[in-house]
């Protein structure tokens, strides 16, 4: 989306679905635009955000991969059927501004080459 | 010589045929387009533009749009029938906002096409300069319903595609 090239690996997720902490690619519109997100909850999960720390199913995430904390907050929230739960590691910005949530597993292009 | 002339001469009268072909054959694919065209059209918007051809343009994009048309955004919570009257208000506050503005439009992906009715999603690109010097680019995917009238293909149905819910 930010115009920066990315090589995708379709296949990935042929003979099974993401998993916790994958970065995907998921399509955003047409067959060009994508956007690179990393799961943090899978279909029928409840996620929620207090003081920064993520919580999936009550209990804590670890998240090695973010480099910066966040003071995010985000009422308690259930993955839909067929959905996975994705966000950016950048979370030093306010919640408002990034772009996370819920995207349908069809939309899944599959996981970055490296 | 001769035979050279018969030659190009030939030539000349296919391409001819086959443009003129082509411009009245047009594929409601290719009028539906045009649509599309004619919208980024009238939004872009370069530095300087006069009031009067802003005013001109907002009026006038209302005419691809049936009255009302049926508008959904969720990510801004918005939904609802708006009348050709308060798009073309609609688009004249949008575009005052900016110094410099373009839209485009790629990626069709016709999914159905009748005879007067068609579905039809893109891609939808809107880049441009705010009048407090910010920039602004974004992304959409758009999916739209639009019907045959007289006029032509007119959108009934305008929803941008909200992939991630939060």
């Amino acid at each position: 989306m930010d115009g920066e090239f990315n090589i995708c690996f379709k296949p990935r997720y042929i003979f099974s679905g993401p998993k916790k902490k994958d970065i995907v690619a998921i399509r955003l519109a047409g067959n060009r635009v994508m956007l690179l997100k990393r799961v943090v909850a899978l279909e029928d999960d409840t996620l929620e955000f207090k003081n920064g720390i993520l919580y999936v199913n009550g209990e804590e995430m670890a998240e090695d991969y973010l480099v910066y904390p966040s003071n995010w907050n985000l009422a308690p929230r259930k993955v839909d059927k067929g959905k996975i739960y994705v966000m950016g590691d950048n979370r030093n910005v306010p919640i408002q501004v990034h772009e996370f949530g819920q995207a349908s597993k069809k939309r899944i292009i599959g996981g970055p080459l490296w | 010589m001769v035979k050279v002339k018969y030659i190009v001469a030939a030539l000349i009268i296919i391409v001819g045929g086959i443009a003129i072909f082509f411009y009245v054959f047009e594929s409601q694919e290719a009028k539906i387009k045009k649509q599309f065209k004619f919208i980024a059209e009238k939004i872009e918007k370069s530095p300087g533009e006069s009031p009067i051809i802003s005013g001109r343009k907002a009026k006038s994009i209302a005419k691809v749009f049936a009255d009302p048309c049926f508008i959904n955004i969720p990510v801004y919570d918005y939904s609802q029938e708006v009348t050709s009257e308060s798009l073309s208000r609609y688009v004249f506050t949008m575009r005052s906002r900016y110094t410099r503005i373009s839209m485009t439009f790629y990626d069709f992906s016709f999914e159905h096409m009748e005879k007067e009715t068609a579905r039809v999603t893109i891609t939808a690109g809107i880049a441009g300069s705010l009048s407090t010097g910010e920039t602004v680019k974004d992304i959409h995917e758009v999916t739209c319903s639009l019907k045959k009238s007289d006029d032509g293909w007119q959108f009934v149905k305008v929803e941008v595609v909200e992939v991630l819910k939060k």
